[in-house]
């Protein structure tokens, strides 16, 4: 489009460049004012100017009304006598009827000879075409019914298969918390147990280091009774003299004590 | 200017006046010098009978139209009679000079779209002269050809596609001649 337009436009632009240099012949000039000078007017000038045999403005042309008239009944005349010809001789032309029973009989062998081989064939081929279509139907029919029975099976089975495996996965649940109650009570017990134990092991480990350290107690306070009684000897020994040797009440010892 | 008073000497001056722009219109669309001086003639003196016949406002509108009438005419004609344009044009070199091979393109083409033209109904063609190659206004077509302006522009848009479609037809043609050669 773009390139018909740009074609026009050349053409245009081209058109609108020649003649630019033309120049008038001097000739030509003389003779136009010559002809003007002379009253020689161009031959059919129209109303506006137009050159009435040439242009589409012929037909504006103001003409007589009576001869207009004239003419309309000249050719309203001429037609009716033409067709007035051509009917006569539509008529005298025209052929002879026929006996049609008799065309009949003539034609039929010919015409059923010429005809018998194109109505078999194409029975034929009707035929075949009726057997092809019908086979495709039920082609179409039979795959139909199988792909539906194929899907109502495969639909059955799977809804089997879940309701299978759903049962099984619920047993295995349910054995699978009760092995984790039962693990998880011997662990208690265990715990228990052991707690147990610890506490005995304790008090017992309790009562001993009451009785040691009680045991200890008494053997200090009874080293520190002879240590005391020994020092008061070293003390009478290396007295001077006239020094009074205090008495030192020997305390019990723990036997002593102990003794009912 | 009123036509009825005009006398030999104004006509002189007239004719001296206009008389390029008259020629020029008639030769740029028959590129043919005896056609062109017979079409300057007729238009000067068609002019001359309206001038006495009416008062002319626009004598140089009024010459412009005539003499694209009359070049349109006898395109027509040419058309009518199946004279090829080359047949009937002097063959003017296109100014600028340049590869012949061009030129050759270059007036085959004008002549394709004076052919055209010369098919185009009588007004599509008036109306798309005096607008392209003329360079006139809506309004000034329409007060030259006496009709609406409306209807200068749908004349117009006619004949831009009657010419693209002519001139792409041509390029078809050629295409085609010139595969077979090939």
């Amino acid at each position: 489009m773009r390139e018909r337009r740009d074609k026009l436009s050349e053409a245009m632009a081209r058109l609108k460049q020649e003649g630019q240099t033309q120049e008038v012949p001097k000739e030509v000039v003389d003779e136009t004012l010559r002809r003007i000078a002379a009253g020689e007017f161009p031959p059919r000038i129209g109303v506006r100017g137009e050159n009435i045999a040439d242009g589409e403005t012929a037909r504006a042309r103001i003409r007589n009304p009576q001869s207009q008239i004239r003419s309309l009944f000249r050719l309203a005349a001429a037609a009716a006598v033409f067709v007035l010809l051509g009917y006569t001789a539509g008529r005298l032309s025209a052929p002879q009827p026929l006996d049609l029973d008799e065309l009949r009989q003539t034609l039929a062998p010919s015409v059923a000879a010429a005809i018998e081989p194109a109505i078999r064939k194409r029975v034929v081929e009707d035929i075949r075409h009726d057997f092809q279509l019908a086979l495709a139907g039920t082609y179409l029919r039979v795959k139909e019914e199988l792909t539906e029975q194929y899907r109502n099976d495969l639909n059955r089975f799977a809804i089997q298969f879940l309701a299978a495996s759903n049962a099984t996965t619920n047993e295995l649940l349910t054995q699978l918390v009760q092995s984790i109650d039962t693990a998880k009570a011997q662990d208690l017990r265990r715990i228990a147990r052991a707690l147990s134990e610890i506490e005995m092991n304790r008090v017992q480990d309790k009562t001993q280091l009451a009785s040691g350290l009680q045991t200890l107690a008494y053997g200090m306070e009874d080293e520190l009774s002879r240590t005391k009684r020994e020092i008061a000897q070293l003390l009478v020994d290396v007295r001077p003299a006239g020094f009074d040797v205090p008495q030192v009440e020997p305390r019990q010892t723990h036997d002593e004590r102990n003794q009912p | 200017m009123r036509g009825c008073s005009l006398q030999a000497h104004d006509w002189q001056t007239i004719v001296n006046e206009h008389g390029p722009l008259v020629w020029r219109t008639a030769y740029r669309l028959l590129a043919n010098d005896a056609d062109s001086a017979d079409c300057f003639q007729e238009t000067f003196l068609a002019a001359l009978e309206l001038s006495r016949r009416q008062n002319v406002q626009n004598m140089s509108g009024l010459l412009v139209r005539l003499a694209t009438t009359r070049a349109i005419d006898r395109l027509r004609q040419r058309a009518r009679q199946e004279h090829g344009p080359a047949a009937a044009c002097d063959g003017e070199p296109t100014a600028g000079g340049g590869d012949p091979h061009e030129q050759a393109q270059s007036r085959e083409l004008v002549g394709r779209l004076r052919e055209a033209i010369g098919r185009l109904p009588a007004q599509e063609a008036k109306v798309f002269c005096l607008r392209y190659l003329n360079d006139m206004s809506y309004r000034q077509i329409a007060r030259e050809l006496s009709i609406g302006t409306s209807a200068v522009g749908v004349s117009l848009y006619r004949a831009k596609a009657s010419l693209r479609q002519a001139l792409s037809a041509a390029q078809m043609d050629d295409d085609e001649v010139h595969n077979e050669r090939t």
